[in-house]
C-alpha cells in the first residue's frame, strides 16, 4: 500500500513543536507530526478546534509563533522569501468552497499557474487545462465561470486547479464539507487513485469519519479543550488501539465502542 | 392553518393536596396575545405549594407560544425545588422540554455586560489602533513600490490584459457621470460668479473665473470624487469579496502576489485613466460655463472663449492634470488597501467599501489643500 522509501530519505512533511496563535491568544500548542510521502495525513478534530488554522500554516497563509515545519528536511518558515515561493509552486490547495477565480472560466483558473510557472504555449496550456478538467469530470465545462456551476462542481474545478501544477503536497480543507454522500466518496476515491498514480502526499482537513477511515494512513487529532494534539496514526489502529476517552468518543461518533472500523477493509 | 382562533385562556387553581393547577385553554399560538407567566408567579408567591400540574383538556391547538410558557414555568418551579409535573402534559410537549432542558445552560457563553472602560484606556486603545492602521497603510504603499519596481525590472506577475479591462470600465464607462457633473459645475460657476462680478460691472470675467477655477481645482477635484465613488467602491468590494471566497489565499498559496497581479493593474489604470478624464472635465466645464454666460448672461461668445484662453496658463493646465494622477493612486491604493484589509464575511464587505470611500475623499480634499499651500509657495 505504502511506496516504499529509502531510510535515508527525510520524511516529506515534518511539524516540530508548533505553537499557533492569533495575537496572544494560544489556538493549539505542542503539535508534532511526520508524514512520509505518499502518505494521506488527516487533520481531524470537533468544529473550531483549529484543524484549519494548521493547514494555514502548513501552506504559508500564516506565520506560526513557535516551532517550525519542513519540508523534505528543510525548513520551511525560517527559510528566505525566494525558497518559500519555490516551495509554494510544488504544493496544491483545495480550499473549502473552492475558492476558484470568479473573473475566469474554469480553464483560465486551471491554466493561470501554468501560465504563470511555465513556458508552455497558450494552446498547450488550454489543453493540459482540458486534461485537467476532464480528470474531475468536468469535460465540456471549460468556458463556464464559477458562478453558472453548482457547488459541488466548483469544488471539483478547484481540484483541477490544485492538480494544474502536478503538485507533490495536495492540501485539501473539508473536501467532503457540502457534498452528497456519493460525490463524497467520489472524492474519496479520487485522493486514492491520485496518490496511487500520482505518488503524492495529502493533507486532508476533515471530520467525516467515513472518509478518514476510507482514505486515512496517518492522522492527528486536535483537540479544542487541552488545545494540543491528543493522538496520532492510523485513524483505523486509533479506533482499535487507543484508551483516550476523547479520540474514541470521536471515532465512534460518541457510541459505544465499535469492534470493527467501518470503511473499507485494511489489506493484510 | 385555517379557521378561526380561540383566545388563549389561563387559569390557576389549587387542589386539595396543596398542588397548584395551570388550566391552559384556547389556541396558544405564537402570534399575539399570549397570557404572560404573571398570574402563575402571583398565586405562587401568594402562598406555598406543593407541586406544579398543567390541565390541557380544553387546549386547543398550541406551538412555540406555549413552549415558551411551560418552560418558563419549569423554570418557575426549579428555581423554588418545587416538583413540576410535566407528566400531565400531552408526551410531545413533555418531550420537546426535556429536550429544552436535556443541555444546561452555558454561562461563560452568555455576553456579559462588560464593566465600563476608562476613559484613558479608550483612549489609548484608539491611540492604538490608529497606529496600527498607520503600519499597515505604509506597509501596504512599500508592498506596491515593490511591485511596481518589479513591473519597471519585468519580473512582475502582470497582466496587461487586466489593466486595460480596468482601464476600460473606469475609463469609456465613466463618460457620462463625468460630463453631467462637470458640465453642471461650469454651469453653477458663472451663474454664480456672474451675479457677484455684475457689481462690479465686470461679468465678462466670468470667462477667467470659471476656466481656472476648473483647470486648477475642480475638474480634478469632481473627477477624483466621482472615481473615488465610483470605482474606489468597486475595487474595495471586488478585492472584497475575492477575500470573503478565499480567492486571495488561492493566489498566495500559488506564490502569485495579489498586490502585482490584483492591485499593480487597477493602480495603473487609475493612474493612466484620471488625468485624461481630467481634460475631458475641463472642456466639459468650459462648455458649461459658456452655455450659461452666453445664453443667459449675454456674454459675447467670441470674447469669451478669448478670456478664457487668456487666462489658463500651461502651468495651470498641467498641474490640472498632475493631481488628477495623483487622485487616480489615491482612489486606487485606497480602494484596494481596504478591499485586501476585508474581513470574512458579507458585512465587512459593506464596511471596506464605506471605509474605501471616506479613506479616498479625505486624502484627495486633505492633499489638495496640501498642494493649493505648496502652489501658493512656489509660485505656479
Amino acid at each position: 500500500m505504502q511506496p516504499t522509501t529509502t531510510t535515508a530519505e527525510p520524511p516529506k512533511i515534518e511539524i516540530r513543536d508548533l505553537t499557533m496563535a492569533y495575537g496572544s491568544f494560544v489556538v493549539m500548542r505542542g503539535i508534532n507530526a511526520t508524514i512520509r510521502r505518499g502518505e494521506v495525513f488527516i487533520i481531524m478534530g470537533g468544529s473550531g478546534c483549529g484543524k484549519s488554522t494548521l493547514l494555514r500554516h502548513m501552506i504559508g497563509l500564516k506565520e506560526p509563533a513557535q516551532g517550525e515545519i519542513y519540508y523534505d528536511g528543510e525548513p520551511f518558515w525560517s527559510s528566505n522569501e525566494e525558497a518559500r515561493q519555490r516551495r509554494l509552486r510544488s504544493f496544491g490547495v483545495l480550499f473549502q468552497s473552492g475558492a476558484l477565480w470568479s473573473s475566469m472560466t474554469l480553464a483560465e483558473n486551471v491554466g493561470l499557474p501554468l501560465g504563470e510557472y511555465t513556458d508552455l504555449s497558450p494552446a498547450d496550456i488550454a489543453e493540459i487545462a482540458r486534461l485537467k478538467l476532464a480528470l474531475v469530470g468536468l469535460k465540456g465545462f471549460e468556458d463556464y465561470y464559477p458562478s453558472e456551476i453548482s457547488g459541488g462542481m466548483c469544488k471539483r474545478a478547484g481540484l483541477a486547479r490544485a492538480l494544474a501544477l502536478d503538485p507533490e503536497i495536495l492540501f485539501f480543507d473539508e473536501p467532503s464539507a457540502g457534498l452528497d454522500p456519493i460525490s463524497s466518496r467520489r472524492l474519496d476515491d479520487m485522493i486514492l487513485e491520485l496518490r496511487d498514480s500520482l505518488g503524492a502526499t495529502f493533507v486532508v482537513v476533515t471530520h467525516e469519519l467515513q472518509s478518514i477511515f476510507t482514505i486515512g494512513d496517518n492522522s492527528i487529532f486536535l483537540d479544542a479543550d487541552t488545545r494540543t494534539m491528543r493522538a496520532q496514526g492510523n485513524p483505523r489502529d486509533l479506533l482499535a488501539h487507543s484508551t483516550d476517552p476523547v479520540v474514541r468518543e470521536f471515532l465512534t461518533r460518541g457510541e459505544a465502542p465499535a469492534a470493527q472500523p467501518p470503511g473499507r477493509p485494511q489489506p493484510a | 392553518m385555517s379557521g378561526e382562533v380561540n383566545s388563549a385562556r389561563l387559569a390557576v387553581r389549587r387542589k386539595a393536596d396543596g398542588a397548584l393547577v395551570v388550566e391552559l385553554g384556547g389556541d396558544w399560538l405564537a402570534r399575539a396575545g399570549l397570557p404572560g407567566i404573571e398570574s402563575v408567579e402571583t398565586e405562587a408567591a401568594s402562598q406555598p405549594f406543593s407541586a406544579l400540574e398543567f390541565d390541557t383538556s380544553a387546549l386547543g391547538r398550541w406551538n412555540s407560544g406555549l413552549m415558551v410558557f411551560l418552560v418558563k414555568c419549569h423554570e418557575l418551579c426549579a428555581k423554588r425545588s418545587i416538583e413540576c409535573r410535566v407528566q400531565t402534559l400531552p408526551a410531545g410537549m413533555t418531550r420537546l422540554i426535556k429536550l429544552a432542558e436535556a443541555v444546561p445552560e452555558k454561562k461563560d457563553a452568555a455576553r456579559t455586560a462588560a464593566a465600563p472602560v476608562p476613559f484613558l484606556e479608550r483612549v489609548g486603545e484608539a491611540g492604538l489602533v490608529v497606529q496600527a492602521g498607520g503600519l499597515s497603510m505604509l506597509t501596504f504603499l512599500g508592498q506596491n513600490a515593490l511591485a511596481l519596481a518589479a513591473l519597471l525590472r519585468g519580473q512582475a506577475q502582470f497582466r496587461w490584459a487586466d489593466s486595460l479591462l480596468v482601464m476600460q470600465e473606469c475609463g469609456p464607462q465613466a463618460l457620462g457621470i463625468v460630463a453631467l457633473i462637470n458640465f453642471l459645475i461650469g454651469s453653477i460657476l458663472a451663474f454664480v460668479g456672474a451675479t457677484q462680478l455684475s457689481h462690479f460691472g465686470a461679468t465678462l470675467y466670468v470667462a477667467d473665473l470659471v476656466s481656472v477655477s476648473t483647470f486648477r481645482e475642480m475638474s480634478c477635484i469632481m473627477t477624483g470624487i466621482i472615481m473615488c465613488g465610483r470605482t474606489g467602491a468597486a475595487f474595495a468590494a471586488q478585492l472584497g469579496t475575492m477575500k470573503v471566497n478565499q480567492e486571495v489565499e488561492a493566489f498566495q498559496t500559488f506564490g502569485i502576489s495579489p498586490v502585482e497581479f490584483l492591485v499593480l493593474p487597477r493602480v495603473l489604470a487609475l493612474i493612466f485613466m484620471i488625468p485624461l478624464l481630467c481634460v475631458f472635465a475641463d472642456v466639459i466645464a468650459i462648455s458649461g460655463g459658456f452655455v450659461v454666460s452666453t445664453s443667459m448672461l449675454h456674454v459675447n461668445p467670441a470674447l469669451y472663449l478669448h478670456r478664457t484662453l487668456a487666462a489658463v496658463s500651461l502651468s495651470t493646465f498641467l498641474l490640472g492634470i498632475f493631481k488628477g494622477a495623483y487622485f487616480g493612486v489615491v482612489v486606487a491604493l485606497t480602494g484596494c488597501l481596504r478591499g485586501m484589509q476585508c474581513g470574512s464575511n458579507a458585512a465587512a464587505v459593506g464596511q471596506a467599501t464605506t471605509s474605501a470611500v471616506v479613506t479616498g475623499i479625505t486624502t484627495i480634499i486633505a492633499s489638495d489643500g496640501i498642494f493649493a499651500v505648496l502652489c501658493n509657495a512656489l509660485n505656479i
